[in-house]
Parts: C-alpha cells; structure tokens; sequence
C-alpha cells in the first residue's frame, strides 16, 4: 500500500507540473499576443504602420471611405458612385484641402496628414452594412468655408480662422500656401520643394503677434489698475513718434512714423500707437505681462482633438527693459499661431473664459455614434471687469476699420503688422462679432489696413449664418 | 430553488467557515450568453434572433443544471468554463454562417443531439466503469481502435475534400469516426492503469506501446495525423505521471520524442531529396506513396517558419488568419473581413478573435486552462479513492485541453497548424457529441471528488486498506 501511495504522490506532483506548463503556455501565448496585436499598435508607429497597411490591403477593393460633411450635413468629401477613395468637389477640394488632408500607407508605413490621417480608424476601418465607413461631422460651415478661401483669401497665403464665442467650435479654418494644394490629388500637395508650402496656414505657422499683443498688453495693465488701484495718470503718456527702452539703442517708432502727442489707453490702442505700448509694457512690468500671456496660454499647447496642436512661445524673462517693450506692442520674440490669435479673442468674446478649439463635431457609423464633441474650457484668461474694459477698447477699434456699429453690430477687433524674418510682413485682424471670434491672417502684407475690406466681408458673412 | 446550497436554516458559517459562492459561476456564465445576445444585436438584428432560439434552451440548461451540480458540491469553475465555451461556440457558428458562408449551417438540432448523447454516455459510463478493472477492456479498446481505423480504410469519405478519410456516412448523416478512437483511448488508458490490476511496467510500455501504434499506422493510412498528435501527447503524458518512475520508462519516453524529431528532419531530408524526382516525375511507386507525406510534414512546419513562403497556397490559410488577428483590434475587426477559409471549424478561435475582439478571444483562451486545471485538479483528488477515474479524468482533460491548444496555437502560427475541430468552438457534430460527453462526465464525477467519510473521519485521511 505504501508503494501505491508513493505513486499516488509521484503522480500528483506531475499533474501539478502539468499544471504549471499549461499555465505557462496559456499566459506566455495570452501575453504575447496580446502585446504584438493590441499594445503594440498603441505605443509603437511601426506596428500601427503594419496594422493598417494589412488592414488597408485587405478592404480596399471594397471598403468606401466614409462622408465628411459639416455642421449642417452639406456634404464636403464623399466616396462616390464607383470610387472608394473619397473625392471633393470644387471648391471644396482646396478650400478644405488642409484641413482633410490625405492618408496613404505604403512598405508598412502611414502617410498621415489632416483630419483624414487622424480620423482613418473611422473614416477607413470602421465599415456600415454597405462597406462605406463612418461618416465625420464637423463643426465648420462649408458655405463660409468656401467663401474665406474663394473671396477672402483669394489666391494669397494666409488663413482665415473663425472660433464660435460660446463653444470653441471652428466654424471655419481655411489655408493657403504657396501651392495650390487639391485635397483629390496628392502629388499637387508632395511636389512641392517650396519651403514650409505643406504646413496649415493657421495652425503650423509661428510668427509673431504684432499689435494683436497689445490685446494682452492692454488686458495686463487694466489688471494691474484694478488691482493696485494706479493713478489717473498711469494711462497717460506723451508720444513723441519714438522710444528707446532703458540701456539700450534701439529706437521703437510708431507706424508711419507717426506723433500722437499725449494720448490716453483708448487713443493708443485704436491707433496702435507703439510707442505707448512700449512705455505701457515696462511700466506694467515683465512679470505680470508674462502672467497674463500665460493665462492666454501663450507658452503652453492647445490640442485641437484629431487636427495637430497649437505651440507657441514667449522670450520675456531676462528682464531687459528692451525684450519687455518689444513684447509689449507685438514684436521680439514672441511666436503665436493664427488660430492661437482668435483663441485670444474668443476669450475676451466669451467674458474671459477660453474654450479648446475643435473641428469635429461627432463621428457616426450609420445609427451608431462613434464619437462626441463637447465645450471644454481651457481657463480663465482675465477677469470680468477686465474682460468689459477690453471690448470697449477693442470696440473702438473696430470702428476705427470701418466696423461700424449702425452696419456691423457690436464688433470687436485689433489689427497687427509682424515684421518677421526675410523681411516678410505678416498682417493680422482678430477679433470677434457677438456670435465668433475670428483671425484674419495674411503671410505676405503690407500693412492690417489692407485686411480691413476682407474683415468687414467676413463680418458680415458671419452674421448672416448666425441669422443676424 | 434555484442555486439555493448552504443549509442557513441550520446553522450560520461561522466567520471561520468560508461561504461557497461557487454559484457565481452560473450567473457570471448566464450573464455572458446574454452579452452574445446583445452583441450579436449589434452586428445584426437577425442574427440576435436566431441567437434568441438557442439561448432560451441555453439559459435554462444554464440555470438548472447550475442549480443541481451547484447543490452536489460539482466543480462550478469547469461548470462555468464549459457553458462560457458553448455559448461562445453557439455565437461564433451562427456569426459564421453570415459572415463566411460556409458550406454547413448551424443546427440547433445537433445540440441536441450532443445533449442527447451526453446522457448516454454517463449511463454507458457507469454501466462500462466496473467492466474497466478487468484486463479483456484493455484488448477491446484497442481493437475497438483498430476497427475504426479499418471501417474508415474500408468505407471512409472526404466530405470536405481535406484529403483525409476520416468520416463514414451512416443514413445520410456523416459522423467523423476517428473521434470516437479518443474514447476508446481513454478507457483503455484507465483499464491499463486500473487500480485491481497491477501491470509490470515492462507489459504496461508493451501494451500502450501497441495501442499507440495502432492509432499511428491507421491515421497515417487515412492521412489523419491531426487526432494522432492528440493521442500521442496523451500517451506520453499518462505514460509520465502514472506510470513508476524508472530508468526504462524514461529511456522509452526519449526515444519516442527522439524519433519524432528524428522523423520530422527526415522528412525534411527526404523532401529536399524526392522534390526533383517529382517534378520530373520520375518517382518510383513507394516514393509515390511517400511523398505527400513527407509534403505535408516539410510544408507544415516550413509554413510556421515562414508564413510567407507560398501565400496563395500551403500558406493562404494562415496567412488570413494573420490579418484577421491584426485586424481585430480589442472588440473585433470592424471592417467586414471574411476571407478566412474553415472559419467555422479549423480556424474558430482566429474568427472567435475576429469577430469578437481579443478581449473576449483571450477571455474564452483562458477558459480551456480553467478547464485543464479543473480537471487536474479532479484527477489529483480522485487518485486518492479511485484510480481509474482519475485517469479518465486526466484523459479527458489532456484530449479537451490539448486539442483546444493545438488548433489554437497552430492557428495561430504559434506552432504547426493540424486541422482539426477546436472543442466547443468549432462546428462538427461527431466531435461536438464527444465534447459535451467527456464534459458532463468530467462534471458528474467531480461530483464524487469527495466521497462521503464515515464518521470521526477527515475527508484527507487515506481510505482504509
């Protein structure tokens, strides 16, 4: 009995070898699976790559990529009739061609680029009952859409951005550069050898702010009075035509060379007196102009989910009395996008508060939804009554670029002339009407007055599709 | 009274006594067949709806059977993984006949039929279960083995034009005899090692050695090999945990993995060698009759190596099946992929993958190992007060589990791939017959896994000699 009871014992003890090894084997081939087909693809783009190469090979003969239409369904790129690649129409197909971009895969790699690139999960490989993927809603307006590019633009580089006030939604983000890029064909957009020609105009572009940043420069000053309750005459000063911060040579002038003689905030910031700003900048001092571009978020990112993210940067901090009046009225170092600049006045629109920018409204797979946008605040830039003091400011500059309030509604703006490197001139309008902030923004001006006739069209095309 | 176990009118567990919530196991299975349901919804209202038919009968048998094994101290964990792979399988086979069209439907009919046949052979056990201690089953197994292999040469058919002659019509049905070798397998592996008869262990490596033969020639001469892997593996493990450990059982254990592998390279040698003269077609007639086995072998594994090597032929299949694992992402492929050939058989768990995700793919892998575990388990247990049993336990188990991992990983391409059905996931009645019988078997004695102690006694003494 002993004996069987050895065997008995030898017996268990190799069943729990047994045991082990098919543990052993179910959690190695669990593990290693798991890893090659799910992790991997998330953390490594060479996975990914492979991922959707097999992927795209094997439905392209019969996937159909899905519809991109905007916020009122009016279609913007669809897979028609026999073609499985989605095709745009004109205007269309270069108004938004930035916007969608392209995705290809080629040797086991991704070619992304755009909405098309980041929404190819769904737009691509997530198919419907008819083999035709998911259909992306966004929150532009095709019409405006069209006419910024087609009548705005109108064949020059730049980007004409326009924000809704209350939600962050981009209802338009139109670029041009310095090629002619068709969203229906991708060598238009690859031939290219032009430097810089395949970056989004409004988003991708780093240039500085020009007089915009007076926006801020005012906003830091207004706080700065309510805070320490300054005397009446801080927002006074006696323009010469010419300025020359402390320990330095540098001379600022106003544009045109002009001479305000003593002028107040108002005055300055509806002529965009540089030299004012200047002075105002020093005065305000470095750490509470560098607080308050960091509460536009000037410095740190800004996602627009599925699009790219915004960077933008600033050099105050090395207390030289020189950097600190070149911030001030818009030049020196500081580097801010387009669309970055109507994020600034959506802000002041929507009574300090800025909202993340997006450009999809929803992801839908027939009845199925796949994906939802929400308003999501970003943070308070300024405070209320800070907030109703800027708007007067930015009110009367409006008027002053023929905005008037009889024909426009309550309109608010700032223009802005960066001189950038290569001599090149960048010319800004922001702004925002009560419904959408805006940025009009052109790579090769010559001064913000000849934005003025393609701001009041845009104003007034805005108010019409808010229905005012 | 449905999962109503603790005897609370009694007494209360003391806070020393754990309380048995092995019932879970019937929820958390009842609460998957429903999530089928709704997924299966999703893919299609009318593939919900024939879900619907078979998962009312489903629930029932979930909960009542749940109910009684639950209130007899049956293992609950096996019970879960085995009604969590039938409906997983019962999902699968009706997404299948949509998504691949394959030749067959799926029959709740044949569910039945298993069901049916699952009683039978607990009664057909308990009747055989005496008759195993006597030496003659150990000969009527074996020629019970024999003579499936020889009423297949005799009368065999290849349904599915796979070039093996596994299956035999009987009116009109046609059922894959070689499945029925695995019983035989097991019995007569418990009555070689049954407890009133001892066997030197020079008779037992004799005995086993000529059963294994046996099996060998009759899949080669049916050009079945897959169901042999599963034979052989078990020979070798039964041969290695019941068998007394010596020097001759370990020499015979090498040598029998010796000669596989030495097989293998010579098969590769052999290909190298006869693949001019078959191109020339200058083979003599034994070559002939050699080489679509050598073929087989040296395409087999090369395939594994290189996936890539012939894609539209030896390799298609795995090569899909590739793609379709890339493709599955978490929660399934959402593009309509459904080139994957046998979808609804050999390569189950890649379309369970596909079309599931891995998640529940991995969820459902993991329940083949609670099954090997629970049936080791079982058979640790029964050693103690019936040998015999454990080694049908442990048969049973090795031949679910083993099956499971070969079609699996050989799908996979984790290891060659042998065509053969997946238990409870892949479509085939013969096999699904067997399943659902070694299954309720398995659950019927884990039943008696702890035999009533007389009085005073401790359920881990040893039964008195």
């Amino acid at each position: 009995m002993t004996n069987r009871r050895n065997k008995d014992s030898l017996a268990k003890s190799r069943i729990r070898i047994a045991e082990l090894a098919a543990m052993t084997v179910c959690l190695l081939f669990t593990g290693g699976y798991g890893y090659k087909y799910i992790v991997s693809p998330l953390i490594s783009p060479q996975a990914r790559g492979t991922q959707n190469t097999i992927t795209y090979d094997a439905v392209k003969d019969y996937a159909y990529e899905g519809d991109i239409v905007d916020k009122d369904g009016a279609v913007i790129m669809s897979s028609y009739d026999q073609y499985h690649t989605a095709y745009a129409y004109e205007p269309e197909c270069y108004s938004f061609s930035y916007l969608l971009g392209y995705y290809t895969v080629a040797n086991g790699r991704e070619n992304t680029y755009g909405l098309r690139g980041s929404l190819a999960d769904w737009l691509l490989f997530y198919l419907d009952d008819h083999n035709k993927g998911a259909t992306v809603t966004l929150t532009v307006d095709k019409g405006l859409q069209d006419y910024a590019y087609t009548n705005l633009l109108a064949g020059q580089e730049g980007s004409i951005t326009v924000i809704d006030n209350k939600t962050g939604a981009i209802r338009c983000l139109t670029s041009r550069s310095t090629i002619s890029y068709n969203v229906n064909d991708l060598d238009s957009f690859l031939s290219s050898e032009v430097e810089g020609a395949q970056f989004r105009r409004g988003t991708y572009e780093n240039d500085p702010p020009g007089s915009t940043f007076k926006i801020l420069t005012a906003a830091a000053a207004i706080e700065k009075d309510e805070e320490e309750n300054l005397p009446d005459d801080f927002f006074t000063f006696t323009d010469t035509g010419s300025y020359t911060p402390e320990g330095s040579s540098w001379t600022i002038t106003n544009w045109n060379d002009a001479v305000f003689g003593t002028i107040d905030l108002d005055t300055a910031f509806r002529n965009s007196v540089n030299c004012y700003f200047a002075d105002l900048g020093i005065r305000i001092g470095q750490d509470r102009l560098l607080k308050t571009a960091q509460a536009f978020r000037i410095g740190k990112d800004i996602e627009i989910p599925f699009l790219c993210t915004l960077h933008s940067k600033t050099h105050l901090g090395d207390e030289q009395p020189v950097t600190i009046a070149q911030t001030a009225f818009g030049q020196g170092n500081t580097e801010i996008t387009p669309v970055h600049l109507a994020l600034i006045a959506q802000a002041v629109a929507n009574d300090g508060v800025m909202l993340q920018p997006y450009v999809v409204s929803s992801v839908n797979s027939g009845n199925m939804p796949l994906y939802r946008a929400f308003p999501h605040k970003l943070g308070r830039c300024i405070s209320h009554t800070v907030d109703v003091r800027l708007k007067e400011l930015m009110h009367h500059a409006a008027e002053n670029y023929g905005l008037s309030e009889d024909y426009y509604g309550m309109v608010y703006a700032k223009s802005g002339t960066a001189e950038c490197a290569n001599d090149r001139v960048h010319t800004y309008i922001v702004g925002f009407t009560e419904d959408a902030s805006f940025c009009v923004s052109m790579n090769n001006g010559h001064a913000s007055a000849d934005l003025y006739g393609i701001t009041q069209e845009l104003v007034a095309y805005i108010n019409r599709i808010y229905g005012r | 009274m449905l999962f109503r176990k603790p005897d609370s009118t009694e007494t209360m567990p003391s806070a020393a006594e754990t309380v048995d919530h092995s019932d879970r196991y019937v929820v958390t299975s009842i609460l998957l067949e429903i999530l089928y349901a709704g997924i299966l919804f999703l893919k299609g209202a009318d593939l919900a709806l024939t879900y619907v038919y078979a998962l009312i009968p489903m629930l029932l048998i979930t909960a009542v059977f749940g109910t009684y094994l639950y209130n007899r101290d049956a293992d609950m964990k096996l019970f879960g993984a085995i009604t969590k792979l039938t409906a997983s399988g019962i999902a699968l086979q009706i997404l299948a006949d949509a998504v691949y069209h394959p030749q067959t439907t799926f029959s709740l009919l044949k569910y039945g039929i298993s069901f049916v046949f699952l009683f039978f052979f607990l009664v057909f056990y308990r009747l055989l279960k005496k008759l195993l201690n006597h030496p003659f089953m150990i000969w009527m197994s074996l020629a019970a083995s024999a003579a499936v292999y020889i009423v297949l040469a005799i009368w065999g058919i290849d349904p599915n034009g796979y070039g093996t002659h596994a299956w035999v019509r009987i009116a009109g049905y046609t059922v894959q005899l070689t499945d029925l070798t695995k019983i035989a397998a097991v019995l007569f592996y418990a009555s070689l090692f049954s407890s009133r008869h001892e066997h030197t262990d020079s008779g037992i490596l004799k005995i086993s050695s000529l059963f294994f033969f046996i099996n060998m020639a009759g899949s080669i001469w049916i050009k079945e090999l897959g169901s042999f892997f599963v034979l052989y593996f078990m020979h070798l493990s039964i041969l290695l945990i019941f068998m007394d450990h010596n020097k001759t059982k370990r020499i015979y254990i090498i040598s029998i993995v010796a000669a596989s592998v030495l097989a293998v390279a010579m098969a590769f040698v052999l290909y190298k060698w006869m693949l001019p003269g078959y191109n020339a077609g200058t083979l003599n007639s034994l070559q002939l009759m050699i080489w679509p086995y050598v073929k087989k072998i040296y395409t087999r594994f090369s395939i594994t190596a290189n996936i890539n090597m012939d894609p539209y032929g030896a390799g298609y299949q795995l090569l899909q099946a590739k793609k379709a694992l890339w493709m599955s992402g978490l929660f399934g492929n959402t593009v309509h992929f459904n080139a994957l050939p046998v979808a609804e058989s050999d390569m189950a768990f890649v379309a369970f993958v596909s079309n599931f995700g891995f998640l529940l793919g991995f969820y459902v892998f993991l329940q083949f190992l609670r099954i090997f575990l629970s049936g080791s388990e079982l058979s640790r247990s029964l050693l103690k007060y019936e040998r015999q049993d454990s080694i049908v336990v442990y048969g049973i188990t090795v031949i679910l589990f083993l099956q499971a991992m070969f079609v699996i990983l050989g799908s996979c391409n984790v290891i060659p791939f042998a065509g053969l059905p997946i238990p409870f996931l892949s479509r085939g009645n013969t096999f699904q017959s067997i399943v659902f019988a070694f299954s309720g078997l398995l659950l019927q004695l884990s039943m008696h896994k702890n035999p009533i102690v007389e009085e005073g006694g401790d359920v881990h003494d040893e039964p008195a000699e």
